[in-house]
């Protein structure tokens, strides 16, 4: 009987198929493959994306949308390139989702802030309150300069940031100083007494 | 040299290869080197800010969302979500008046394939006797086996998932399953971590001792030539075929 499907491709165990990376795991391990990927990336990457843009569900959404299209579109690299791969994706896929400002601002009232089952009241509400700075001090900045930011709290070189946002490389530090002034800037405004 | 810029000292602290006459400067200024302290004492501040904002995420439940989101693709060609704004009603009418005009046109041609369309014999899709183009491309993997005991073991397969299984001349175990799912092999062990069907598992006919678990449980042991069943298989079917319940 003939298989009701196209010719299948096969992965030899001792060998990489660079069509799929879904499948890519050799004995070696030398290989990019879907868990291997996903353990190293998705963490750090939906962390971005949730700091990027402050609502859970966005974020899981998004992460796991660029990590689709990963593997989707069979994307190869080193492993930094595959990452800088996904960061840029996610950046624009939460630049498409909140083009509309008004939008974000929904979103964020409609997601107080979580507190973790094993702190203490105080030490949850001591916390809340730093998130709430750490998130207002985000929102005030331009867009542009707080993916930087994010970006190279990431780990990010400044190669990677200067591709991901499209600005010169030798331009970086500078923007970057900026961001820098400015989070803190509100971030300590943020903290003093009204 | 003047002071190092706000750029230079920020360079410097994140290891940006920066002059000698930087350096060289850094080592005579206080100032800057004040500067460039501070500037480490601001980016722990940061890091520290930014971690406050991190939950936690359930990174298992979305490996397995990932997982079906790449296999719905695979099998539907859905397209990837893009997020456009519509097109406007002017854009759409447009399109309208366009494409009605055009039709138009063309059924008056005679030998037009619209007008034959119109008239009730629309083109054949395909040609007697070609392959429809299938919309699933498996992957899978193979591996050679000696005289056994060979293990399949197939793990994470979603309810209602046919699995074939098929004895063939060779030497070797295969699997085959939709894209996105997983592959390892070890000495006599195949194992597959499957997002959808249909699965084929090839087993050398030659072989004495074979094993098909799904999801943890005995599915098919063969032991001398013999098949035992842990599932019954599908009845009127040419090969070993299970769904998976």
């Amino acid at each position: 009987m003939t298989p009701d499907w196209v010719e299948p491709y096969w992965v030899e165990p001792d060998r990489t198929d660079t069509r799929c990376v879904s499948v890519l795991r050799d004995p070696t391990g030398s290989a990019v493959d879907f868990d291997t990927t996903f353990d190293e990336e998705y963490l750090p990457l939906v962390r971005y994306c949730h700091r990027l843009c402050g609502d859970r569900d966005t974020a899981e959404d998004v992460a796991q949308e660029a990590m689709v299209r990963l593997f989707e579109r069979n994307v190869e690299g080193s492993s930094s390139g595959i990452r800088a791969w996904l960061f840029k994706t996610a950046t624009h896929l939460v630049r498409d989702r909140y083009r509309v400002e008004g939008n974000r601002m929904r979103l964020l009232s409609e997601n107080p802030v979580m507190t973790s089952d094993s702190e203490s009241p105080d030490e949850a509400l001591e916390r809340a309150e730093n998130r709430a700075r750490a998130r207002r001090a985000l929102d005030a900045m331009p867009a542009r300069d707080r993916e930087m930011l994010l970006m190279r709290y990431s780990g990010f070189s400044y190669r990677e940031i200067a591709e991901a946002v499209d600005v010169a490389a030798t331009s970086v530090g500078t923007l970057l100083a900026r961001a820098e002034r400015r989070f803190t800037s509100v971030l300590a405004a943020a903290g003093e007494p009204a | 040299m003047s002071h190092l810029t706000e750029r230079a000292i920020v360079e410097l602290r994140d290891g940006v290869p920066v002059d000698a006459d930087a350096s060289a400067h850094l080592e005579e200024c206080a100032l800057c080197r004040t500067a460039l302290e501070e500037a480490e004492a601001r980016s722990a501040d940061i890091a520290t800010a930014l971690t406050d904002l991190d939950e936690r995420f359930d990174v298992e439940s979305a490996r397995e969302a990932v997982r079906t989101r790449v296999a719905r693709r695979a099998t539907s060609g859905e397209p990837s979500r893009e997020h456009k704004a519509p097109s406007s009603f002017w854009t759409l009418g447009r399109a309208a008046t366009f494409l009605l005009l055009t039709t138009g046109a063309l059924s008056a041609l005679p030998g037009s394939p619209v007008r034959e369309f119109i008239r009730g014999r629309g083109p054949q899709a395909s040609l007697p006797g070609e392959r429809p183009a299938a919309a699933v491309e498996p992957v899978g993997m193979r591996m050679a086996v000696q005289d056994g005991p060979v293990v399949v073991e197939l793990d994470q397969v979603p309810l209602g998932t046919s699995i074939e299984v098929i004895f063939v001349a060779g030497s070797s175990v295969a699997v085959r399953s939709a894209p996105g799912s997983s592959f390892s092999s070890a000495q006599g062990r195949v194992q597959a971590t499957i997002v959808g069907g249909p699965v084929t598992v090839e087993l050398p006919e030659s072989i004495d001792e074979v094993s098909l678990t799904v999801n943890g449980r005995m599915y098919l042991s063969r032991v001398g030539g013999h098949n035992l069943f842990g599932s019954p298989p599908e009845p009127d079917s040419e090969r070993i075929r299970f769904i998976v319940r």
